[in-house]
């Protein structure tokens, strides 16, 4: 009488399963379709512009160009805003000083 | 393993050079030449990965279509076969991930009511190149390979379906041969975990 396979031998014949497996072969037609595809869906300018922008390397520093933009226009402001800071002191200077000239 | 042309005859190294240098030079000629040498390569990979013929014939001719718009980018640091490989592998493991977020998406909204209904399970998978004597048990052993973490699944379908040594699945994946051994048997461990629970269950 067949001895029915233990699961710890029916586990190791399934794992082997895939031991002689060969390579699957793709149709015929693979190239004429994939010329089809192709020609269905050219790439647009834009496709290309944002494979290109998706980039690590040229998002990073494009990032990087941004936060420096950023930084430069926002010191830049600050520096005016104490400049219009000193103006205005002295525009109250001199009314005051006129003020104290003609009582 | 061996370059094959479509014809059988033997694809040296250098004519496959020589291939890619034309088709950086956009000789559509060459381009043909390359898809027939190594379609089956890229079917057989993204089939390994995907478990149907149609989603695998789809991927196999994305990885064309990137291999003809982005040639330049190859600088021959690996071999023409890595770097197929790991745009086959890439985009295969794009579509999966997009078919779990539909899926987790499809299940969230049947749950509210609307009327998105659920995908019912994929049907058993049979890999054309298994043996006769094999498909039972490969149809269960490709059922369990989809309950692997990513990369422990990568590692182990390059390896048994496709025959690419642990040295060139370690390029494929960026990581180091030592880390490849160790992903290839903790699948194996999962899948004899795996297979165990099933068979107690159907004996």
């Amino acid at each position: 009488m067949e001895q029915q396979p233990t699961t710890q031998n029916q586990v190791e014949l399934t794992l082997s399963s895939l031991d002689e497996v060969s390579r699957a072969e793709a149709s015929p037609f693979f190239y004429t379709r994939l010329m089809a595809k192709m020609e269905s869906s050219p790439v647009s300018i834009w496709t290309k512009a944002i494979s290109f922008l998706a980039q690590p390397a040229v998002s990073l520093s494009l990032l990087f160009f941004f936060l420096l933009l950023n930084g430069y226009l926002v010191f830049s402001s600050l520096e005016e805003n104490e400049d219009l800071g000193s103006t205005q002191d002295y525009v109250a200077q001199q009314i005051s000083y006129f003020d104290n000239l003609n009582p | 393993m061996p370059l094959i042309e479509s014809t059988g005859k033997p694809f040296q190294r250098s004519e496959e050079a020589e291939l890619i240098d034309l088709l950086k030079k956009g000789d559509d000629g060459a381009f043909k030449r390359i898809v027939e040498s190594k379609k089956d390569l890229v079917y057989n990979t993204a089939l390994g990965l995907l478990q149907n013929v149609e989603d695998a014939e789809d991927i196999a001719q994305e990885v064309f279509i990137k291999v003809y718009e982005s040639i330049h980018q190859f600088k021959g640091e690996s071999a023409f076969s890595t770097w197929l490989y790991r745009i086959a592998v890439t985009r295969s493991l794009e579509l999966i991930r997009s078919r779990k977020r539909k899926k987790r998406f499809a299940f969230i909204t049947s749950l509210l009511g609307e009327n998105n209904e659920l995908r019912h399970d994929p049907p058993e998978f049979i890999h054309p190149g298994v043996q006769l004597d094999n498909k039972e048990r490969s149809v269960i052993l490709f059922k369990s390979i989809t309950k692997l973490p990513e990369n422990q699944r990568i590692a182990f379908t390059l390896h048994k379906v496709e025959g690419i040594p642990y040295q060139e699945i370690a390029e494929i994946m960026s990581l180091s041969v030592s880390a490849i051994e160790s992903l290839i048997h903790r699948a194996k461990a999962n899948l004899r975990k795996d297979l165990e629970n099933y068979y107690k269950k159907n004996k």
